[in-house]
């Protein structure tokens, strides 16, 4: 009798069931606040510390592509020459066939933008001339740019005209930027990996832990009966609220973080008279993120909800 | 209802909890299984409910063989049963009411039928009154009632009760004992591991009577009017 008036009842009753669990579960993790905030913490700093990584990568790396479009030669004139032997080796420079565009930096202007930049505009003021020389910005052509060895042609042939003290590519330290941004990616990738072990660990001796806690009640419900997957459910599901929160909290310390390092950036920027726009996480990838959280979190749970069954 | 054959229970180490124990008791009986502790009250009631499984022997429950239960047969044999601990076992953290629902809960009833079924089986106990209490601000005999409530509140064939009443003063077990005879009255099979003499004295029925893990005796129900026997 009970047995089909329950079955009549049946697909309700489940969610409801399941709704009932979900709210204990809830109101679970409310009860020991600090239990809670302190995994949420550690979810939150596991996960946003590699986010944090990843979002610094994925700006290098626009960075560095747009510079690569604009690799440059720095060209330093003699500090013998007149003004228009000067003027009359920029125009050559600029109708050259492979050179795209041309910057003349003269030294008044380099000396001023010094002084701004560094700081020493003081004792800058008590020098008897100006130490600078004139220099030449000159940005190759495309297929210049591209071929590096037609670019290092380039160079020396600069270099050998009388008017050039010296001349300098700009690849070096691009190559070194891109570097770093290698090394970014890569400290993304390990410390994402030991971090995202470290959540496996702190869920689920959080959850062993709770489990530990219950183990009166969990042994009670069995002896009425309860099925493993019954006593499990709630563990589950705070697993699955912990992992969605701990990603929610993830996502927002990372985007602190990423506004921090924004700030700095920019201030660095201004120097060079330039605005950075710092690109964020899209939302299909935080959303992956949360069910990162989300997935690990239930992993956990798993792993230490085999222990109950031994009560 | 319960069949043992040769039943032995024999623990890590070597010790002989159980040893070659045989009976049966029918539907609808009210047994006290009686010994000193340690004598092997409380492993056979955990061998009954599969807490434990026996070393030899078989042990039929409802005609069906629960000897080597696999384990995700064991929650549907408990369901079955309703357990009773000397030291009641209630969960704290819960009220009174969501303590007898458990049961229910476990076995999925909807929420109108938990209501009914709860509230009943707290008006059986006289704690209807006391459902929004915790266990701990309940008398030792209140909790136990609780306890019992909780037993009876799926309708389950046998009620198993370790010591009910080994905690508590001769009026309180009294009452107890009432609440097991009514319960058995409406048809249930009712096991009861007790030291406790007077139980007997008070309500008289058959006797299961272990020493150091033997069966030494099995004294079927007095006839009515031959009182003391025991």
């Amino acid at each position: 009798m009970a047995e089909s008036n329950r079955r009549a009842v049946g697909r309700e009753k489940f969610i409801l069931n399941h709704w009932n669990v979900f709210k204990r579960s809830l109101l679970a993790l409310l009860a020991s606040p600090f239990r809670t905030c302190l995994t949420l913490s550690v979810i939150a700093v596991s996960l946003a510390v590699p986010m944090t990584f990843y979002v610094l990568y994925l700006n290098a790396q626009t960075v560095t592509s747009k510079l690569n479009d604009s690799c440059q030669i720095s060209l330093y004139l003699s500090r013998e020459l007149t003004p228009e032997q000067t003027a009359a080796f920029v125009e050559a420079v600029r109708t050259e066939p492979d050179v795209k565009s041309v910057r003349f930096i003269s030294k008044e202007e380099g000396l001023i933008e010094f002084s701004k930049l560094s700081g020493f505009a003081e004792p800058i003021k008590y020098l008897a001339d100006n130490p600078l020389p004139d220099v030449l910005v000159v940005t190759p052509s495309e297929e210049i740019v591209a071929d590096q060895s037609a670019a290092e042609e380039m160079l020396k042939k600069f270099i050998a005209h009388d008017e050039v003290e010296q001349g300098k590519f700009d690849l070096m330290w691009i190559k070194r930027l891109k570097g770093i941004a290698n090394l970014m990616r890569n400290l993304a990738i390990s410390l994402g990996i030991m971090l995202l072990a470290g959540v496996i660990l702190t869920v689920s001796n959080t959850v062993r832990i709770n489990v530990m806690y219950h183990r009166d009640e969990i042994k009670i419900m069995k002896f009425f009966g309860a099925t493993d997957s019954f006593i499990a459910r709630p563990y589950i599901y705070s697993g699955i609220l912990m992992g969605f929160l701990g990603g929610l909290l993830a996502w927002w310390v990372n985007e602190f973080f990423v506004m921090c390092a924004s700030y700095i950036i920019n201030e660095l920027a201004e120097l060079y008279g330039e605005k950075y726009e710092m690109s964020l996480l899209s939302f299909t990838e935080t959303s992956a993120v949360v069910l990162i959280s989300i997935l690990l979190s239930v992993i956990a749970t798993k792993i230490s909800l085999s222990k109950f069954s031994n009560f | 209802m319960i069949r043992f054959e040769q039943v032995s229970k024999s623990y890590l180490g070597g010790f002989q909890a159980i040893q070659q124990v045989s009976f049966s008791i029918a539907r609808g009986e009210m047994v006290y299984l009686r010994g000193h502790s340690g004598a092997g009250k409380s492993t056979l009631l955990k061998l009954i409910s599969s807490i434990e499984q026996p070393s030899l022997g078989k042990i039929f429950f409802n005609g069906k063989d629960i000897t080597r239960l696999s384990w995700d047969e064991i929650p549907y044999i408990r369901r079955q049963i309703g357990m009773i601990f000397q030291d009641y076992r209630l969960i704290n953290s819960r009220t009174v009411f969501d303590n007898v629902a458990l049961p229910l809960e476990i076995e999925g009833y909807c929420s109108t039928d938990i209501n009914k079924r709860t509230n009943a089986a707290l008006d059986y106990v006289g704690l209807i009154d006391k459902a929004r209490y915790y266990p701990l601000t309940l008398s030792g005999g209140e909790q136990q009632r609780v306890g019992i409530a909780r037993a009876i509140v799926h309708s389950p064939k046998i009620l198993l009760a370790d010591e009910p009443t080994g905690n508590l003063d001769p009026e309180m077990s009294a009452e107890i004992l009432k609440l097991f005879t009514v319960f058995n009255r409406s048809g249930a099979t009712v096991l009861l591991a007790t030291h406790d003499g007077n139980l007997f004295n008070l309500k008289p029925c058959r006797q299961i009577i272990l020493k150091r893990g033997r069966m030494i005796a099995d004294c079927p129900a007095p006839e009515k009017g031959g009182e003391k026997n025991g």
